[in-house]
């Protein structure tokens, strides 16, 4: 199988370049611009979103990775975002729900996503509710069943801090501390959260082959007979759209009824947005309510045609599935297991900081 | 929908590269202060305008009662025919996403036409060979899932028409259908051989001069209509309960008869905005 042509060589590497902007109005005689950390970007991959007014600086992914991991943002000073999205599993949650700080540790009520190239996702959360990183990061603090702190207290708990106004003033040019700065920091961070070294990216590089069971999987995920590819495709391994896939028929009882929440658009009842693939034996359990505890449930999910609730995605061949004998997905699951990059869940520079 | 076209000789592949390069052999020449064109794609089910959803609005000619939950589509090689028999154009590819919110991408524009009586308008509804390859086009997300995976031959998806119909054997039951096409990969002809796929369209215009020094402030516009039930007839009924809804992407001969039916799809008509 010869790939190559689809992935060039890539350097992680990170080249601090000229200072930049940040569009805060930084005051110079206190604190010298930040300087701008420029990504080397899988030159296969589409251009990333970074907002004009947040780019990516050293200082900012300081700051933004000890907020990450800094438990001072939940109300009991005992949950970070990081206790969540934990690195070993992608920055996803073993747990089918996360629980948050309040009293009685409320259980979440979809399973915290992986967070894998986040520069390049279009909108954030399982329904797409918030449109970027930035604005996502603003939620889970005051989040009742999650950090359960409102911001003014989180800011002010940072403003009192002995480290943090220096280092927001180093980020951003002014130590008052916002919201509007702590998210933005945050969002900086994650931007640096790049994933493209599994075994799947070496072979595409030529630099390693597929085992004889790992290629029958990848011929079957990247052709219609297990279809994976038309939502997982096989650079950033999602379309970001938001389909059904025929997981339940009704939604009552509890049912979560997905993007039809932030739509109002009876169109979107039970639809939920496609998670990248990368990382995916990493990331159990699976949907957007874990309830799938292994990759061959989730297979055989698609290979029994999902529930027909009627706007299932076409690509869920329901009536048929997908035909996929007991050996077809273990060849499947096979490659899947390509798709893990434990360069990215050992990375130490996405790690805690305060671990070390 | 009938409409007058010149088309059914796109069927063979040597036929269409013919046709490419002689069309390429009066395109566009150095800078020319002439006028804008505007291209203005609008979709319609029959009589219906296309409304991109889960509902079951549609029938086909075949009876087939069916939904357009996707239709994304490349349309490349844009050319203006003159009555004199000069051509002009663009190889430029194009991606448009039927999807309401996404109309700004239906409108397409070609600049510096010449002056002259207009009779027609072609394009390649899809991608050329010399396009439809790995890397050719810019990748963004929007466009990153049209691509046609490694294992079958890489290049893109020159359409992703799907939705679900109803199956009448089966009442109340929806089922899902898939009309993507691109090249057949086919290995026994060699590692890299690809029969190609992709469709000429020429659309007859009502003989329309193009004068820049009178041209309005906005330019001409050409109002191309694409009527998406014509994938599923004229000439060839396609019929969901008899020929394959799903997993056409390997099938030669639903692939090529796709293409028997696709030029019919286009109707033009000329206005001057």
């Amino acid at each position: 199988m010869k790939l190559s042509r689809f992935y060039l060589p890539l350097c992680l590497g990170v080249l601090v370049c000229a200072a930049c902007s940040n569009g805060t109005d930084p005051d110079p005689t206190t604190y010298p611009p930040p300087t701008a950390l420029e990504l080397a970007l899988p030159p296969e991959f589409p251009d990333p979103l970074i907002p004009v007014d947040n780019p990516t600086t050293v200082e900012g992914v300081r700051l933004g990775r000890m907020l990450f991991y800094d438990p001072i943002l939940s109300a009991d000073s005992s949950q970070a975002c990081g206790a969540c999205h934990i690195q070993e599993f992608s920055f996803a949650d073993s747990l089918r729900f996360s629980r948050g700080v309040a009293p009685g540790h409320p259980e979440g009520d979809r399973q915290a996503p992986a967070i894998i190239n986040p520069m390049w996702l279009p909108a954030a959360f399982w329904d797409g509710r918030q449109p970027t990183l930035e604005a996502q990061a603003g939620e889970p603090v005051p989040n009742p069943i999650e950090m359960n702190l409102p911001w003014s207290q989180a800011t002010a708990r940072l403003q009192r801090h002995a480290d943090y106004p220096t280092l927001f003033g180093q980020a951003f040019g002014t130590d008052v501390i916002t919201m509007d700065l702590a998210v933005k920091a945050i969002a900086q961070f994650e931007r640096t959260m790049i994933s493209v070294d599994s075994k799947f990216d070496r072979v595409n590089r030529g630099l390693e082959q597929f085992t004889a069971e790992q290629d029958s999987g990848f011929v079957q995920f990247f052709t219609e007979k297990a279809d994976c590819f038309h939502c997982h495709g096989p650079k950033l391994g999602t379309t970001h759209r938001f389909n059904n896939i025929g997981l339940d028929s009704v939604y009552t009882g509890g049912v979560d009824r997905g993007r039809i929440l932030v739509t109002g658009n009876q169109e979107d009842l039970g639809k939920f947005k496609v998670p990248t693939l990368r990382n995916i034996a990493l990331t159990a359990p699976y949907m957007h309510d874990g309830r799938f505890n292994t990759l061959e449930e989730v297979i055989n999910h698609y290979n029994t045609g999902g529930h027909d609730p009627t706007n299932q995605d076409p690509l869920v061949r329901f009536g048929t599935g997908l035909g996929l004998s007991p050996q077809d997905v273990q060849y499947v699951i096979a490659f899947l297991n390509t798709l893990t990059d434990t360069a990215y869940v050992n990375n130490p520079d996405l790690s805690n900081p305060f671990d070390s | 929908m009938k409409i007058s076209l010149q088309t059914l000789f796109a069927l063979s592949p040597l036929a269409v590269l013919v046709v490419a390069i002689s069309a390429c052999d009066e395109d566009i020449t150095g800078p020319f202060e002439g006028s804008t064109v505007n291209l203005e794609i609008s979709h319609v089910v029959g009589t219906a305008d296309l409304v991109v959803d889960d509902v079951i609005r549609y029938a086909n000619v075949a009876g087939n009662n069916y939904s357009v939950k996707d239709l994304r589509y490349y349309v490349s090689n844009f050319t203006v025919h003159f009555d004199d028999g000069s051509t002009y154009g663009s190889s430029a590819a194009h991606f448009v996403d039927a999807r309401a919110s996404r109309s700004e991408t239906h409108s397409i524009q070609l600049e510096n036409v010449p002056d002259g009586t207009v009779v027609g308008i072609s394009m390649v509804y899809g991608l050329d060979a010399e396009t439809n390859v790995d890397g050719a086009l810019p990748n963004t997300l929007d466009t990153a899932d049209m691509e046609w995976p490694p294992p079958m031959g890489g290049g893109y998806h020159y359409m992703k028409l799907e939705g679900r119909w109803e199956d009448s054997g089966n009442p109340g039951s929806l089922l899902g259908y898939t009309t993507h096409t691109g090249a057949r990969f086919m290995p026994s002809m060699g590692d890299t051989y690809r029969h190609h796929h992709f469709i000429n369209v020429y659309m007859d215009l009502v003989d329309t001069a193009i004068d820049h020094g009178e041209s309005p402030e906005e330019g001409y516009e050409i109002r191309i209509t694409y009527d998406v039930n014509d994938w599923y007839e004229d000439p060839v009924t396609y019929d969901f309960e008899a020929l394959p809804q799903q997993m056409v992407m390997p099938l030669l001969d639903v692939q090529e008869q796709l293409m028997v039916n696709g030029p019919s799809c286009f109707s033009a008509s000329f206005a001057t905005v």
